[in-house]
């Protein structure tokens, strides 16, 4: 066993210093070159995976409330308003949310021998609470009357009703 | 070169296991959401299959003390709480509508009651009312309470029987069919008013009294027990309608007197094969007949009268020893007349034409058609005879009626003999 021959002895010093230099700058070049793809890889690629951990929650977040939002359109009563001259039949719609989280009620459409969307500016429901609003509407008596409730999740909550 | 390589390997490996590890916990937490997502979903469905589930009905709505009181029943099998009741007065020219928070539990299968007794809301019977509930679910039972002035019911009054004889009872039932879609409260009829008829008509108490609550397509019987008297044909006519009715919404009904008849099959097996016509009886002295029952003694006196044959398959022919018999109730002296095929009462005094004498037999000379009648005389002393007979005492008499005969095909040909006593003819002989 000749110790002296074998190329990859550290105790060679004949070999150790014709190739030291190089071979540590190479492999500082490589190294950081890998380490900079390595990290630039694994960075994008940690980027993009959050992107996508914040997308998927968003929509499913945003999915999961839809689907737990629930609004009861408790009553709508036709009545009429002796105090001012005509037109002035309304409907008195009031909605109950009884789902489990807040929502926001954006509009209420009557649908009926004409349509009449009504935006609603302050239906922010949290949960168990009633909302009720009169919306001007000319109905006639035994009119079947569509009600359409829409949250600002784009929900939609409908009944039907006799205008009496 | 191996000692190059490990480095690399090892950077290599660092990598990797950040990528893994980066992977890892993306996959992760995109099962942790997807997971979240699907109990929500499992949520939200539980809560609509409970919103579904929620059932109950209103079994009862009344009025006290101008407060309304609800009964509602939990058919499903899970707890509701009733958190809202809307009340709309229909009647009211303004058209109100009131919302009251309430609260009751209801277990499954259990009832609460007094539901509307605690709101400031003061309600009455003339009006009509429609009510919602809302659960806190948000199922909501709407339901409408009606006086029955709100819209004409379907209201008939029988008579049953409607012919009854005097002094008899029949019943008035006045039957009240909600044919709305909404539940009446409160429905009490008034007492029924003669309009019509000259019978003797006195109505007793109504039973029952009235209806809390009556729900669509049902009926409400109230019923009086009507006693008549009075002459046949007489009659009463009576209307019924209810308290706070509806204009127009009555009805009515006629009870009429009968004179009690009994068919012939009837009266063969209740008073005998052969009876008579009470009112038929008369008797002569010459001249007119008469239907006293005041008798001249001392003179001639024929009888007549009508026999009804109840047998409906047989006729009868009559014996000459069939007699009309009368018993003084003071003395022994009895006084009998035979049968006579005729007598002639004009001009007085009566005889006998022909005497009960007929070939070949002179006898079974008088026939009763089955199911049918037949005027008989009596005037004849003895059986056959020519000579009228009379009475000797004064005093009263009980009197019936002896027939004797057979029933037969002809007067002459074979037959079943048959006897019978006819009772309760009374004269008095002055």
């Amino acid at each position: 066993m000749r110790i002296g021959n074998n190329p990859c002895n550290r105790f060679s010093s004949r070999y150790h210093r014709r190739r030291g230099l190089a071979t540590i700058v190479t492999s500082a070049i490589m190294l950081s070159a890998v380490g900079i793809m390595g990290t630039t890889a694994v960075s994008w690629s940690n980027s993009n995976l959050v992107t996508h951990q914040e997308i998927l929650s968003k929509s499913i977040s945003d999915k999961t409330n839809k689907i737990t939002e629930f609004i009861t359109i408790e009553n709508v009563w036709a009545g009429q308003d002796t105090m001012i001259p005509p037109p002035n039949k309304f409907l008195n719609v009031t909605l109950t949310n009884t789902g489990n989280i807040g929502l926001t009620v954006t509009e209420i459409k009557i649908d009926g021998i004409t349509s009449k969307v009504t935006p609603i500016t302050d239906g922010e429901l949290v949960p168990g609470r009633s909302y009720s609003t009169i919306i001007y509407y000319e109905w006639n008596t035994n009119d079947v009357l569509n009600v359409y409730v829409t949250t600002q999740r784009d929900s939609i909550f409908r009944t039907q009703v006799f205008a009496e | 070169m191996k000692c190059r390589k490990g480095i690399s390997t090892v950077v290599g490996v660092m990598f990797a296991i950040i990528a893994l590890l980066s992977i890892v916990s993306y996959i992760t937490y995109s099962m942790n959401t997807l997971d979240k997502f699907n109990q929500s979903i499992l949520v939200t469905n539980q809560e609509n299959m409970d919103r579904a589930n929620e059932i109950f009905s209103v079994e009862k709505v009344s009025l006290n003390n101008n407060k309304f009181n609800i009964t509602v029943q939990n058919n499903g099998n899970l707890p509701i709480s009733i958190n809202r009741l809307w009340i709309e007065n229909i009647t009211h020219t303004s058209d109100w509508t009131f919302k009251y928070d309430i609260n009751h539990v209801v277990a499954p299968a259990e009832m609460v009651y007094n539901i509307g007794q605690n709101i400031p809301l003061s309600a009455l019977e003339s009006q009509s009312y429609k009510i919602k509930l809302v659960t806190e679910r948000g199922n909501t039972k709407e339901f409408s309470v009606n006086s029955a002035n709100f819209a004409p019911l379907n209201i008939q009054l029988l008579a049953v029987p409607s012919t009854v004889p005097s002094g008899f009872t029949a019943g008035l039932i006045m039957l009240v069919t909600n044919n709305g879609s909404e539940t009446l409260i409160n429905l009490t009829p008034q007492l029924p008013s003669k309009i019509d008829g000259d019978a003797q008509c006195t109505l007793g108490p109504v039973s029952p009294p009235s209806y809390d609550t009556l729900p669509p397509g049902g009926t409400a019987v109230f019923k009086w027990d009507l006693t008549v008297s009075g002459r046949a044909p007489d009659f009463c006519t009576y209307k019924a309608e209810l308290q706070n009715p509806y204009p127009g919404n009555f009805a009515q009904a006629k009870v009429t007197l009968k004179t009690i008849k009994i068919t012939a099959t009837d009266f063969a097996t209740h008073a005998g094969v052969l009876s008579i016509n009470y009112t038929s009886f008369r008797w002569s002295q010459g001249g007119d007949w008469n239907y006293g029952w005041q008798v001249p003694k001392g003179a001639d006196t024929v009888f007549s009268l009508d026999l009804n044959n109840n047998n409906f398959t047989g006729t009868i022919y009559l014996s000459k020893t069939t007699t009309l018999v009368f018993y003084p109730v003071t003395s022994s002296q009895q006084a009998t007349f035979y049968i006579v095929q005729n007598v002639t009462s004009v001009p007085p005094p009566p005889t006998i034409s022909p005497p009960y004498t007929c070939p070949p037999l002179n006898d079974y000379c008088v026939s009763v058609p089955a199911n049918g009648t037949h005027t008989l005389y009596f005037a004849a002393k003895v059986a056959g005879g020519n000579a009228v007979g009379q009475f000797s005492a004064e005093t009263q008499y009980t009197g019936f009626l002896i027939v004797f005969g057979k029933y037969s095909e002809s007067e002459a040909g074979p037959g079943s003999q048959y006897g019978q006593n006819i009772p309760y003819i009374g004269l008095t002989v002055s």
